[in-house]
């Protein structure tokens, strides 16, 4: 174990509560909680808030040599940073990296050039989409197979509704399951089967294959069988069950919203306006600084700035700078939603 | 090591480019640990913090590096704390990054310290990615001072900034100083608890010198100080009464009172400098020391014990004693294996250890470091 002083390392023999320090040669993940005592195996301290990524973008080595480098440095980057995700579309079997913006993926596929020396090629950034539901509806389904040999049987009953803020346990958290079962109607060995059923199904929505998110699930009643029930046929009935009440539920697609500040001066400030009014931008308010600068905020959707900065600097002579992160998730309007569905089929459609 | 009140675990955040790393830098020059000053800008080695190269040719900083540091006060006789008064404070430093895109390396640095420095530059004022460093210190409810940089620079201004502070981010934030000249005369601070003026001299302003305040400024800090004691006296019933009576709160009294508005979240001390001319950085060392929680006094460490009935709270007390607890909050992977950013929340770690993860159940046992 060390003490860090930026990059020199000091070994120390031992360290107290209340302090930082390093441990060297261990292998875990950021937010892993360590104990001496194995009796103390079931404390964990509380985690820290990570936000989901909005863009991803494939990513491609030149051949079987720099897949070897590209991967070996993938799997640190994702292992040092919780933000940075990597993973192959089951689709297209490419693999694809996801993150914060387009700056925070730039860096990585930089990284990857310079440290690991792999040399590789990455897709046009997209925006990650999600979809959710808008309203409350029930479910009831009863998944029964019984042609000889070993049975499945197994009802599930209930309501799926929106998840708002106030309900959840954590700011991130974007499914909830409420056991109601009282009295044993599903026996309580198969309640963990029939949450993992329905979480199963938060991967993919029903109008474009785009993760879920803010769903929650109150399992209410339900039946089984002596013989024929099993972990499997309630994961399959909570799985159609899901999928039943999703499809009454009023789906909608969600598009990343970015919170955009742009310093210009004044004389652009109708460029800005104008630009980003179009970009769909919701202008929140300008105001001007010591500087004689003006400041615009505004919320604009992650899809509409690609290319912005190119955008900014032409059309001020190069004054205007911007900031933005990441805002929030809403719906995207109809007709986005439309050309969100049709493009995404159309991808789907071509990977098959 | 045994000295847990006069430890501080801080972080220093703050939006891009508003002289953060700089004010790092500096810290890390008073404090002893370096030698010599870079900075993030321009030829030489670049500044300590920023060792990626990388960072180096980008001049921001991505990955946030920690760094510990002794604070002896202005003259290395010690400064006096109201909580560990002694020679010197222990300063556990996380220096993050700017830029929005790694806010995680913000939210992990937050999640496990105790105190922290939110950057702001004077000229500038609270830009969105002040809004949400701010936000974030507020989800991990982490105590906070001010620090206005770049009190040199053309339109710089104290009371600006600290107005921007109450109106944008909504802080009850009180000048602790007022500004010894202005824009590129910016010569010093006067210290509104002590009243005396505080200079910088020396190549790198490593010299502290304590005069009277200007006959010029004496009208003016008056009033600040006032508007001062005002806000602070209201954190302690004792003082705020004797206040009201009219008797002047001693400096003791004074620092009391900002202590407990620190702790409550319900203050925010403003001081001022310019990390670049090496102005106004050793007050802020003082006011870290006296009134941000040590890991002692600091009311965050709770832990999530699981049970057959379900998840429940647990308080993890800092004592040495306790079994071990402690939490990895960042991970490097070197050239010689994985290198384990952890805070320690209950107990001791010794080397040689056998330690478990509790999520995976592995065992491990701690390692030296081999170059």
């Amino acid at each position: 174990m060390v003490r860090m002083n930026s990059n020199d390392r000091e070994n120390i023999d031992s360290a107290g509560a209340g302090d930082i320090i390093a441990m060297v040669g261990i292998d875990c993940a950021s937010g892993d909680t360590f104990v001496a005592d194995d009796n103390l195996l079931n404390v964990s301290c509380e985690g820290m808030h990570i936000p989901i990524p909005v863009i991803e973008l494939s990513i491609r080595a030149k051949d079987k040599d720099q897949q070897a480098k590209m991967s070996k440095g993938l799997s640190r980057f994702r292992k040092e940073d919780p933000t940075f995700h990597v993973f192959t579309d089951e689709e297209s079997g490419e693999t694809r990296i996801a993150g914060m913006g387009e700056l925070h993926l730039e860096i990585y596929v930089e990284r990857l050039k310079r440290e690991y020396q792999a040399d590789v090629e990455v897709g046009a950034p997209q925006v990650n989409y999600r979809e959710t539901i808008r309203e409350e509806a029930a479910f009831d389904y009863t998944h029964k197979k019984q042609t000889g040999g070993s049975g499945q049987f197994g009802q599930v009953v209930g309501v799926i509704r929106p998840l708002t803020d106030d309900k959840k346990e954590r700011e991130d958290q974007n499914f909830k399951f409420n056991n109601n079962i009282k009295g044993g109607s599903i026996p309580s060995e198969f309640i963990g089967a029939c949450e993992k059923g329905f979480e199963d199904v938060m991967d993919k929505g029903p109008l474009a294959a785009f993760p879920l998110i803010d769903v929650e699930v109150e399992l209410n009643d339900g039946k089984y069988h002596d013989v024929d029930s099993s972990d499997m046929a309630f994961r399959i009935a909570s799985r159609q069950a899901m999928r039943q009440g999703i499809s009454k539920a009023s789906a909608v697609i969600l598009e990343p919203f970015m919170q955009v500040q742009v310093e210009t001066p004044e004389e652009f400030q109708g460029f800005v306006i104008g630009d980003l009014s179009s970009r769909r931008g919701l202008i929140q308010g300008s105001e001007s600084n010591s500087g004689g600068d003006t400041i615009i905020n505004a919320q604009v959707p992650l899809s509409e700035m690609f290319g912005y900065s190119t955008d900014l600097r032409s059309g001020s002579a190069g004054k205007a700078s911007y900031s933005m992160e990441f805002a929030e998730y809403k719906a995207c309007p109809s007709n986005i939603q439309e050309s969100v569905i049709k493009a995404r089929e159309e991808k789907l459609a071509k990977e098959e | 090591m045994k000295n847990l009140p006069k430890t501080r675990n801080i972080g220093i955040s703050a939006h891009i480019d508003s002289g953060k790393t700089t004010l790092t830098e500096r810290i890390l020059f008073y404090c002893d640990m370096i030698h010599k000053i870079e900075d993030v800008r321009g030829g030489g080695g670049g500044a300590k913090m920023d060792h990626m190269e990388l960072e180096k040719e980008k001049g921001i900083t991505i990955t946030s590096a920690a760094t510990t540091v002794n604070w002896h006060g202005y003259d290395k006789n010690g400064i006096s704390c109201t909580e560990g008064d002694g020679k010197s404070i222990k300063i556990n430093i996380i220096d993050t990054p700017g830029h929005v895109d790694f806010t995680v390396e913000v939210e992990r640095s937050l999640r496990v310290l105790d105190g922290a420095v939110l950057v702001l530059c004077s000229v500038s004022g609270v830009q969105a990615q002040s809004i949400t460093v701010d936000r974030q210190m507020k989800r991990y409810s982490v105590p906070r001072l001010a620090f206005l940089n770049k009190m040199d620079r053309m339109g710089a201004g104290a009371e600006k900034g600290a107005k921007e502070l109450r109106e944008k981010l909504h802080h009850n934030a009180v000048l602790m100083q007022i500004p010894i000249g202005a824009e590129e005369n910016f010569d010093g601070v006067v210290d509104l608890i002590t009243k005396q003026a505080i200079y910088f001299d020396g190549d790198n302003g490593e010299n502290v010198r304590i005069e009277d305040c200007p006959a010029d400024l004496v009208e003016l800090m008056e009033e600040k100080r006032a508007t001062m004691i005002d806000e602070v006296a209201a954190f302690d019933d004792e003082v705020m009464e004797k206040y009201l009576e009219g008797e002047e709160p001693s400096e003791e009294e004074l620092h009391k009172c900002v202590r407990a508005g620190v702790n409550s979240l319900e203050l925010t001390p403003v001081y001022m400098g310019s990390a670049f001319k090496n102005k106004g950085v050793q007050p802020l060392l003082n006011a870290v020391a006296r009134y941000l929680p040590s890991p002692v006094s600091c009311e965050k460490s709770t832990g999530i014990k699981a049970t057959k009935e379900g998840d429940v709270k647990i308080k993890l007390d800092p004592d040495f004693e306790k079994p071990l607890v402690c939490m990895a909050f960042k991970i490097t992977d070197e050239q010689f294996g994985q290198l384990t950013y952890t805070r320690i929340y209950q107990g001791t770690l010794n080397k040689g250890e056998t330690i478990y993860n509790t999520r995976t159940k592995k065992k491990f046992v701690l390692v030296e470091w081999l170059e």
